[in-house]
């Protein structure tokens, strides 16, 4: 066969004889192909997901199970970890083990309102990154890397010294420092589908970018996020608890976890127990979303478990 | 009539398994042989998933995840189950390969010359002697100025030049086979046709055996003395060019023909019904069959066996070649 | 033009320009946020016994009269000059206290730093070598853990720990009482070699052991991930097939073939985690008793300086905008896909 002949088969497309796959079906919103497979659950999934159920539990009913948690009884204080304390006493007397449980209240809607908060406003800049001219777009994704970068811990630490410090205040800061990560993400996304032939056609129509970014947008991202907003609940959890533990966040005498910590620090030597719990409860909460996040990552990218 | 005392190049009885994340393997090629002898340049014909990739990175064993049996022979030696040291001494200095996509397959961050010297350097040459044979093997690809290209980063160049580069890498070592996984694919037409231009060129000069993988049917007749012909997995045919071509013996080959637009006929574009089965559930039987016109009871029963054809070659089919003759 | 005579210096000053941008914008923030704090800070400054002409005068010297946008522009040419202010319970300025605290923080987490990139690079090799496999559940599990783990907590078991059953550390402060170190440079470590005494040198070092662990261990964690992952993307690259199938040998291929690609990603990744280890750091130096930036930061939460507080902040912000500037430059500079993915087509 000549080169022409060649020529006019491959502009042809008739490549192999492959017969034809029956077109797919005109889906309401474009999808980012990804496979589909399911992956067994092993052991460490369901135990992931029992732990994480029970921290939700705590936080649920824990303040309306729990005996009186917050006055003291200084007769009982400093009490090691028996069958009616058990974690122990602190230095007001109180059961560490009930303030344990209570505490996971407070962390936890802290931390979901952060991660909706940052994920809002991450949604708000990342749209940012496909409007306006070319340099204004490079200055909003500029923008996004610097803040990428800046510990949220300091800031956070200015706003508590600005607006007076509490569990609010450090809300605050960390939604306003949170939204980088959220909008880097989102903003791949929609650099993906907007320069995807199927929406490139739907512009020239006159599609506007909001219902873009609702029926195109949203609907690809949403796997990812929540396999992010997972690890960012537990990952919030540990942020608010260093915070409370440098007195940026919540005050003593809160049963936040990180608050405890820091009222244990003097006496750790001899009461180790009043540190140890609330601090194990910020990881294990921390360790526990963040497996539950991976656990949903490989659900839907089993591809993926192989080479971890 | 098989040259396998003589040949360079034996494969037999070749099965490649591919594991899955949930620990059972998948059997990506089911029983293929064929034979390249020195200075021979046969082309490996399939579509996508027929499985001609896999056998030829078996040849060096480039998938080490992959478990292959049966027997590959290179000069006597076998490949399969080979240790180290025999791969790294039939790597780049017997054996040279050259890969589908060439911006891929260089790398970025070393020069062009660093990278054609490699298979060199890796025998302990020096790197000035391994360069200059570098610039020896381009100069022999057509580069002109070699010498101060060398000195660029793969991104700098055009495909086809990059494509040069590649096969300078595959060819500085010196080797006895050049096995070419789709080096055309990736390239616009025009450059298709240099690069193609260059392969034989550069075959013929050397003697070169030619081991050429593709998909496309086109590329076969400029290059290629013989053609072994894949399907899901298995060898369905083998037949010199010509008679591959004019007289194609496996219905699967002749579907493959039919479907090329041709310059001299006005006629509609004919392709096959359905599609390959899917390698986890390859029938017992012929694995055409479903998409075969002449199927019969005997084909999905049983898996044809590769015989000598009419042409001098091998098919396999239980059919072949009553039926097919009398109904072309 | 410009772009063609001098790529890097254009793309680099980009970068500054957007640098510059950043800073600018933390400062707006900054200042509403001091704008945002109850009270009456001329009255405080002043003292209650003040006059009202004399707290008149303070607000003056502090910047604070007039309106809003005449406040905001004095603050910002106090800025540029290099002042942060003044401290609200010292009267001292916050910019020379800054510059006092920072090297001390900088040294922490440069050896923290130190001590992620030896443990994390050398698994994360190994770890992308051997790939699949046993091992991967307890991997991930344990990365999961490693990173969420609050420092402050495991930084006072240990403390602990080592109080009171092994006595191998020191566990508070940055250097034994009576060891005196010249401040040549503000570093220690490097002072005490400059000063020409061993002693001090390992002291420092001993006190830098225990805290620069507790911070790196998130970070290990972090990079060991990433650049795992990473790896294992090179290596399932073709031209990685190409070096093997040319007769390479594996390790050479690893090495010469496959590492020098994680590099740039790995740059990219430290300089964000030496931003990140300021955060941390505040934390470790309130356990571990040091000087810093940290505590000098907490301390003045605790007396309510908003001052300090924001002066750290802003000092932070510097040096997280500088690394980031120079991690830029140097991919621009070694990277010559990266010039020219950045002059040509964008977006």
């Amino acid at each position: 066969m000549s080169l022409i002949e060649r020529a006019r088969a491959a502009s042809a497309g008739a490549d192999m004889p492959t017969g034809t796959t029956a077109p797919a079906q005109a889906a309401p919103s474009w999808r980012i192909s990804r496979p589909r497979r399911t992956r067994k659950s092993t052991p460490l999934d369901i135990a992931t997901v029992v732990v994480v159920a029970l921290i939700v539990l705590a936080a649920a009913i824990g303040p309306l199970i729990a005996p009186d948690v917050h006055s003291s009884h200084i007769a009982d204080a400093l009490l090691p970890p028996s069958a009616g304390h058990w974690f122990g006493t602190d230095q007001q007397g109180r059961d560490v083990f009930w303030r344990v449980v209570v505490g996971a209240r407070e962390s936890l809607t802290a931390g979901v309102i952060i991660v909706i908060g940052y994920s809002l406003l991450g949604l708000v800049i990342a749209s940012l990154t496909i409007v306006g001219p070319r340099w204004f777009r490079e200055l909003v994704t500029r923008f996004i890397d610097l803040g990428l970068a800046f510990p949220s811990l300091v800031f956070a630490l200015g706003v508590a010294a600005a607006l007076g410090p509490s569990l609010a205040t450090a809300c605050v800061a960390l939604i306003v420092t949170g939204w980088p990560l959220t909008a880097r993400l989102l903003q791949g996304i929609m650099k993906e589908v907007v320069t995807s032939p199927f929406v490139e056609g739907a512009r020239v129509l006159g599609v506007s970018r909001t219902r873009l970014i609702v029926r195109h947008v949203l609907p690809n991202s949403l796997p990812v996020l929540w396999v992010k907003w997972a690890g960012d609940i537990g990952n919030t959890v540990l942020v608010l608890g260093a915070l409370s533990f440098v007195g940026a966040g919540a005050q003593p005498p809160s049963a936040e976890w990180g608050a405890m910590v820091s009222s244990a620090q003097s006496i750790v030597s001899h009461a180790w127990w009043a540190a140890l719990f609330p601090g194990l409860a910020i990881a294990v909460t921390t360790a526990a979303f963040g497996l539950l996040g991976d656990l949903l990552h490989l659900r839907s990218n089993p591809a993926d478990g192989k080479g971890r | 009539m098989t040259m396998a005392e003589q040949a360079l190049l034996t494969i037999d009885g070749l099965a490649i398994d591919a594991p899955r994340p949930d620990g059972s393997t998948v059997r990506l090629v089911d029983g293929v042989g064929l034979a390249v002898a020195p200075g021979e340049r046969v082309a490996l014909v399939g579509e996508s998933g027929s499985g001609k990739s896999v056998t030829a990175r078996a040849i060096l064993g480039l998938d080490p995840e992959l478990t292959v049996t049966g027997s590959i022979r290179f000069d006597g030696r076998e490949l399969v189950g080979a240790d180290r040291k025999t791969l790294a001494a039939v790597r780049g200095r017997d054996i040279g390969m050259v890969f589908q996509d060439p911006l891929s397959a260089l790398d970025p961050l070393m020069t062009v010359g660093d990278q054609i010297a490699q298979p060199l350097r890796a025998r302990g040459m020096r790197r000035s002697a391994a360069l200059a044979a570098a610039e020896r093997t381009l100069g022999e690809l057509g580069v002109a100025d070699a010498r101060r290209r060398m000195r660029s980063y793969p991104h700098e160049f055009s495909g086809g030049m990059r494509q040069r580069v590649v096969l300078a890498m595959a060819l500085v070592g010196e080797p006895r086979l050049l096995i070419a996984d789709e080096p055309t694919t990736a390239l616009d037409v025009r450059v298709q046709a240099q690069v193609m231009q260059l392969l034989t060129d550069v075959a013929a000069s050397r003697g070169l055996a030619v081991l050429f993988i593709t998909h496309d049917v086109g590329v076969v007749g400029d290059l290629a003395d013989r053609t072994v012909v894949m399907y899901s997995g298995r060898t369905v045919e083998t037949a010199p060019v010509g008679d591959f071509f004019r007289r194609p013996a496996h219905p699967y080959t002749r579907g493959l023909l039919a479907a090329v637009p041709r310059l001299d006929h006005d006629d509609r574009l004919v392709s096959l019904p359905g599609a390959p089965p899917r390698p986890e559930s390859r029938p017992v039987g012929c694995a055409f069959a479903d998409r075969c016109a002449f199927a019969t009871a005997v084909c999905r029963a049983e898996r044809p066996p590769l015989r000598p054809s009419a042409t001098g070659g091998e098919v396999a089919c239980h059919l072949a070649p009553e039926t097919i003759g009398a109904a072309s | 033009m410009i772009a063609r005579v001098t790529p890097v210096l254009f793309l680099v000053a980009r970068k500054l320009v957007g640098a510059l941008l950043t800073l600018f914008f933390l400062a707006t923030v900054v200042f509403f946020l001091t704008k945002l704090t109850p009270g009456d800070e001329a009255r405080v400054v002043a003292g209650p016994d003040a006059s009202p002409a004399e707290v008149e005068a303070v607000r003056d010297r502090l910047g604070l009269s007039g309106t809003l946008l005449q406040q905001y522009l004095n603050y910002l040419g106090r800025l540029v000059h290099g002042d942060l202010g003044t401290a609200t319970s010292s009267q001292g300025s916050v910019s020379s206290a800054v510059l006092g605290v920072l090297p001390g923080t900088t040294q922490l987490v440069v050896v923290a730093l130190l001590i992620t990139v030896t443990v994390a690079v050398p698994l994360a090799v190994r770890s992308a070598v051997r790939s699949s496999g046993a091992g991967d559940g307890l991997r991930r599990v344990l990365v999961i853990v490693a990173a969420g783990m609050p420092t402050f907590w495991l930084a006072i078991m240990l403390q602990n720990l080592i109080a009171s059953d092994w006595h191998v550390l020191p566990i508070s402060g940055d250097v034994a009482v009576g060891i005196r170190i010249p401040t040549i440079t503000g570093f220690t470590l490097v002072d005490a070699l400059l000063g020409g005494s061993p002693v001090a040198f390992w002291d420092v070092a001993a006190h830098l052991v225990l805290p620069a662990i507790v911070l790196a261990i998130p970070f290990i964690g972090q990079l060991f991930r990433i650049l795992r992952a990473e790896l294992m993307r090179v290596l399932h690259r073709d031209h990685i097939t190409v070096a093997l199938a040319a007769g390479v040998s594996p390790p050479g291929v690893l090495w010469r073939n496959a590492i020098p690609q994680i590099v740039n990603p790995a740059l990219l990744i430290l300089g964000a985690e030496f931003g990140g280890m300021f955060g941390g750091a505040i934390l470790v130096e309130s356990v571990f008793g040091r000087n810093g930036l940290g505590a000098y930061m907490t301390n003045a939460l605790a007396q309510k300086d908003t001052a300090s507080v924001l002066g750290g902040v802003l000092a932070v912000g510097v040096i997280v905008v500088a690394t980031s500037l120079v991690v830029d430059t140097v991919q621009i500079i070694r990277d010559p896909r990266v010039r020219a993915e950045q002059l040509g087509a964008r977006g």
